[in-house]
Parts: structure tokens; sequence; C-alpha cells
């Protein structure tokens, strides 16, 4: 089932390892497609591609999408994160869906996260409390931290950014972390606000 | 005089085809959740979704124990008690009657709507607050499936736990009754279980643990359905509630119909 309403690409878009794509002017409904679509769903784009790991991802059949969401981690202002699940075992989930969160592996990776939230971005949370609260005690960087500290667990090599401000006080030290823990990976940056993000890559426009 | 009818009728009919269409697209929903339960029944086996499937037996069927034991109990001495009366002290068709009407047939039909009632609506209010929170699509961002960490765990949490759950008010019905009567008509209560148990037949009770297990998957895949059917607005989630008990009650009578045509009894 395609779309109702196709975006036109003005630029075609690259993802490159490490680098930071931007695309912009999109209006909240468009941004929700573009999200969808790079969650699987019909390509809502009518002219120009998206470039992904080298290939034009509009043309990606839906067996292929599997193997790119297992390579792709989403930062979006709710943090995907699962309300009836604990911090911890949302950060778990992706990684260990199979292993489960009570195994000897999820309880190494428990280890590595404790160890996570002693660097400078999380410092101010408390290690207990943060990993054991449910979704909706968390503040806003909150959030945006545990999808951060997910994300790191994931290892992908796409991070797909959806309308979050990251020049924002409390949000630019968690980008600033991530990239630095994921050197290699490509930043989408999906956005729908006004403001352009000066110096951060390639920025196309849609009309 | 004619325009206004006209209108009137085609009102009706309008009204007729948004609830035919209504229920096509509960129908489908309801189909939607069962193949995505059934295809991944496997992952149940090991990892998150085996802890999601526990978490849900312990909320549908532990936590039901207390409030059904207690019913349980007073039910089975009250019915056991009333029969006995009413069937002149026979003993051999009170205990005939006690163990077809209430322990077969009574015992499923309490559970299943007191699971219904209890967990099908809580069932319907998370998924569709789950859905209004975007969290059907972050599972998918996640590239995990929604039918084995959400559909899944939750059918055969719901479905496992009816069954168990019937088992159990079986026998607090019976131990329930044999006690009211031993108390207030000095049965003996040894020789009345003994009475009882020649009574028990394996395939029957068989049976009846695979219709509780039928009957408590389709409360959950009711009430998943009417989850993910939620539109956004103030009433989604009462919507939800409501549609996963009415539409429930439905299945659930259609369910212990089905089996009465089709599984043949002695």
């Amino acid at each position: 089932m395609k779309p109702a309403a196709l975006l036109k690409l003005k630029d075609q878009p690259e993802v490159s390892p490490g680098e930071i794509t931007v695309i912009h002017g999109c209006t909240r409904e468009r941004l929700s497609q573009l999200t969808a679509w790079l969650a699987g769903d019909p390509p809502p784009i009518q002219a120009g591609v998206v470039i992904i790991r080298g290939e034009d991802a509009t043309s990606l059949k839906a067996s292929e999408w599997i193997a790119h969401l297992r390579k792709t981690a989403f930062l979006t202002s709710s943090g995907d994160l699962l309300g009836n699940l604990r911090v911890w075992e949302n950060l778990l989930l992706p990684t260990h869906e199979r292993s489960g969160p009570h195994g000897k592996t999820a309880r190494i990776t428990v280890e590595k996260i404790v160890a996570m939230l002693s660097h400078k971005p999380f410092h101010e949370l408390s290690p207990a409390s943060f990993l054991n609260a449910l979704p909706y005690q968390l503040s806003f960087s909150g959030c945006i931290s545990a999808a951060a500290l997910r994300a790191a667990l994931q290892k992908p090599d796409l991070i797909v950014s959806v309308d979050l401000a990251w020049d924002q006080e409390e949000l630019a030290p968690i980008k600033d972390w991530l990239a630095r823990m994921l050197p290699q990976a490509g930043w989408l940056m999906l956005s729908s606000g006004e403001r352009l993000h000066p110096g951060e890559g390639n920025v196309t426009l849609l009309s | 005089m004619s325009q206004p009818k006209a209108n009137r009728t085609s009102a009706r009919k309008r009204l007729l085809r948004r609830y035919f269409q209504t229920r096509w697209a509960d129908l489908i929903a309801c189909l939607r959740v069962t193949t995505s339960s059934l295809a991944k029944m496997p992952a149940l086996r090991r990892g998150f979704p085996r802890e999601i499937f526990l978490r849900q037996v312990y909320f549908t069927g532990i936590e039901a124990l207390p409030v059904l034991a207690v019913a349980a109990l007073l039910t089975g001495g009250i019915a056991i008690d009333s029969l006995y009366r009413i069937l002149h002290r026979d003993l051999t068709m009170t205990l005939d009657v006690f163990k077809l009407l209430l322990v077969e047939e009574g015992s499923l039909i309490l559970v299943s709507l007191y699971v219904l009632g209890r967990s099908g609506s809580a069932m319907a209010a998370e998924v569709s607050s789950m859905k209004l929170a975007g969290e059907m699509d972050a599972v998918r961002r996640l590239g995990l499936s929604r039918g084995s960490v959400l559909f899944a765990p939750r059918v055969f949490g719901c479905g496992f736990s009816v069954a168990a759950l019937t088992l159990f008010l079986q026998g607090i019905l019976v131990f329930g009754g044999f006690a009211t009567m031993a108390l207030l008509r000095q049965w003996d209560f040894v020789l009345a279980l003994e009475k009882y148990a020649q009574r028990i037949d394996p395939i029957t009770g068989i049976l009846l643990m695979a219709r509780s297990f039928f009957a408590g998957m389709a409360i959950a895949i009711v009430a998943c359905a009417a989850g993910i059917r939620s539109q956004a607005g103030p009433w989604a989630i009462p919507v939800a509630t409501r549609s996963a008990v009415v539409l429930g009650f439905v299945v659930l009578m259609a369910i212990q119909f089905l089996f009465l045509l089709l599984v043949p009894r002695s």
C-alpha cells in the first residue's frame, strides 16, 4: 500500500559512515512517513533517492528491511521505550531478545551499561534508579539517554534521529558521546523544524 | 413527507453499513493477531517472549486465584446444597448434575467471564495505550516482531492461565461443595469424593482443558485486536475496553456452542 502523499527530494541524500546527513523541511506528517519508511513501510518518495550503505534505499525489498533494521538505531523523542518494561529491560530487548533478561550474557551487558552510565553525559543519573525506572518516570533527556545507551549496545552502522534538536544543552553531550562510541556510524537526521543544522553535513530539503 | 422517510431509510442503511464495516475490521484485526501469534509461538521457548509470557500468566492466572477460590468455595457449597434439596436428597443424581452442570460447564464459564472482565479489559487498555503512545511502531523500529514481543506471549499466556484456573476452580468447587455438605448435611466427605472420582472421565477432562485454552486465547486475541484498532482521541481506551469485553463475550459463547456441536458427548 503506497502512502497517499509522496515526497519529492530536491537533492540526493547519501548517508556515509561517520557523517551526518539531514533531511530537513518535513511537516510532522511527512516526518512520520519518512520514519515509517525507514522502519519498513513502502517508500513515500516520489522523486529522488536516498543512498544508505551505498545503495538506493528506496528500492530495497521487504525482506531486505529486516537486515537493514538490525543495523539501524532510531532515536526518537519517546526513546522508543516499551512502557511495560523497566529501562534496563528496554535496553536489553533488541540485543537479547532471544537470550532474555536473566541470562549470563544479559548480566554482562547490564554491567556494561552501568559502566557507560559513569560517562560524562549520564554521570548525574543514579544507575539503580535510572535502570529500574519505568519509561513514564523518565524525563525527556532520560528517554534520549536510554535510547542512546541502547544504540551504543546495538552497534548500528546507521543512526536515524527523528526530530531531535541536538543543539539543545541537554542533548548535545549525548550526541557527542554516541558519536564517539560509534565513530563509523552514519547519521540521518530527519527534522521538521525551521532551524537548519549548521555544519552538520549534507542538508536535503523536501518539497 | 416522502423526503424525510427516504432520508431515514438512507440513514439506516448508512448505520447498517458502518456496523458491518466495523465488525469486518474487528474480524480482520483478530485474524492478524491470531496469525502473528501462531507464527511466533516457537519464540515463547526462551528470551524476552518467554519472560513476557510468564508475566502474563502471573497477572492473569496467579493474581486471579484468591478471588476465584473464594467464589468457587461459596458457589460449590450453595449449588450442591440446592441441587441436593431439589433432587430429593438423591446423592447419585446430585453428584451427576453437579459434575455436568457446575464442574464441567459452570467452571469454564465462570473463569472465562472473570478473566474477560479482569484481564481482557486490562489487556485491551494496555495494547490501546501502547498503540497511542507509538510503541507498536517502536517495536518495529527496534527490528522486533510484534507477534513475538506483544501478541504471542499475551495470547498463549492467557490461554494457559484460563486452562489452569479452570482446573483449579473445579478442584475448589468440588472441595467447597463436599465440605459444605459435610458440615450442613452430615455427608461423609471421603465417601462423596470417592463417588465423585468414579465419575471422572479423562477424555472429557482433556477436552475441557482444550476448550478452556481456546477460550483464554480468544479473550486475549479479541483484547489485542480491540487495542490495535484504537484511534487517537479521548475515548480510545474506553472504546477498546468496551469492544474487548462485548466482542469477547460473544466469541466466548460462540466457542462454547461450537464445541457443543463438534465434540460428541457421552
